[in-house]
């Protein structure tokens, strides 16, 4: 881990950057545990939507080396496992800020990251719909909603800070100086990409 | 009154040999704290860039088991960049043109820097 970089205060960081509307709330959680069993059940058709998804679309099926998939399953089933059959707690979140420095490693881009998030969220909305009532699945989504923005932010600005971090620490630069470093570049990128767009 | 101190040590330096273009003093979070630089150089981006590749070579010496570094020289078709530390927290950079003995140089700026620390 860069030497800059508290995983703790970290994802403390990220989530008081939420709005406090955005968060997961109670009701999101009871209706977790209202329906966890239910939830639960659907981890073999997740995992294996999840991966013929990826592995289907060519930019995310380069991310994989070849016989990696059932790996790669088991640690989906963990993910889901956790994320529905347990309260989702700080615990959750940091292990969620684990998971955006393995995406650097495992070349996982935030946007894959968020697509994902919202074809796993679409199908359990799906399901619901048909298995649990409009009402109850109009809850699931609302509560999905809500930790697929937390888990989506904590994920992407992990990754980016622990990827700046990393340079950060290879280079043995100040994280002042690297703020500085990135004031002068952005206001350059800035004006570079305003006139691109004309 | 700092800043008229360091500005003083740079002209000193400057003076020692016609082959140093230019000199600057910047903190070690890359902000110009003095200098004596040609029209048209971007101070901000010098200082920054100055900063990182002091941080740089400092890393490197210590990655490799160089000890604490001294200095980093960058060497170009026109002329030279050095870099030392001044103090903890400053770096002295100087511009030196192609003709520039290195020697005298190296000695003149690490004077001028040992001044700088006791400035700051």
């Amino acid at each position: 881990m860069a030497r800059s970089l508290d995983l703790h205060a970290l994802v403390d960081g990220i989530l008081s950057s939420l709005v406090p509307q955005a968060l997961p709330r109670q009701d999101d959680h009871e209706v977790l545990e209202r329906n966890r069993a239910w939830l639960l059940s659907l981890e073999d058709e997740l995992v294996a939507l999840f991966y013929d998804t990826l592995y289907a679309y060519p930019t995310t099926a380069e991310v994989f080396v070849p016989g990696e998939r059932t790996t790669r399953e088991q640690t989906l089933r963990g993910w889901w496992q956790r994320t529905v059959g347990a309260p989702i707690d700080m615990d959750y979140f940091r292990w969620m800020g684990l998971v955006g420095i393995v995406h650097i490693k495992r070349k996982v881009t935030n946007p894959m990251m968020l697509s994902m998030l919202q074809v796993v969220s679409d199908h359990v909305v799906l399901r619901a719909r048909s298995a649990l009532g409009d009402a109850e699945a109009t809850q699931l989504q609302q509560a999905f909603a809500r930790i697929s923005t937390t888990v989506g932010a904590i994920i992407s600005e992990t990754y980016t800070m622990s990827y700046v971090g990393a340079l950060e620490d290879l280079a043995g630069l100040d994280p002042k100086l690297t703020a500085r470093m990135l004031e002068l570049e952005v206001k350059r990128l800035e004006q570079a990409c305003r006139a691109q767009l004309g | 009154m700092r800043e008229d101190a360091l500005t003083n040590i740079l002209s000193q330096l400057n003076a020692t040999s016609a082959d140093i273009q230019a000199s600057a003093v910047i903190s070690t979070d890359g902000l110009m704290m003095a200098a004596l630089l040609p029209q048209g150089l971007d101070q901000d981006r010098m200082g920054a860039m100055s900063a990182a590749l002091l941080s740089l070579g400092s890393r490197v010496a210590r990655e490799l088991d160089r000890g604490t570094p001294e200095q980093v020289l960058v060497k170009g078709d026109n002329g030279y960049v050095l870099m030392l530390q001044a103090g903890n927290d400053a770096v002295l950079t100087v511009l030196a043109s192609t003709a520039a003995k290195l020697g005298l140089i190296f000695l003149d700026a690490k004077r001028a820097a040992a001044a700088m620390a006791q400035v700051l």
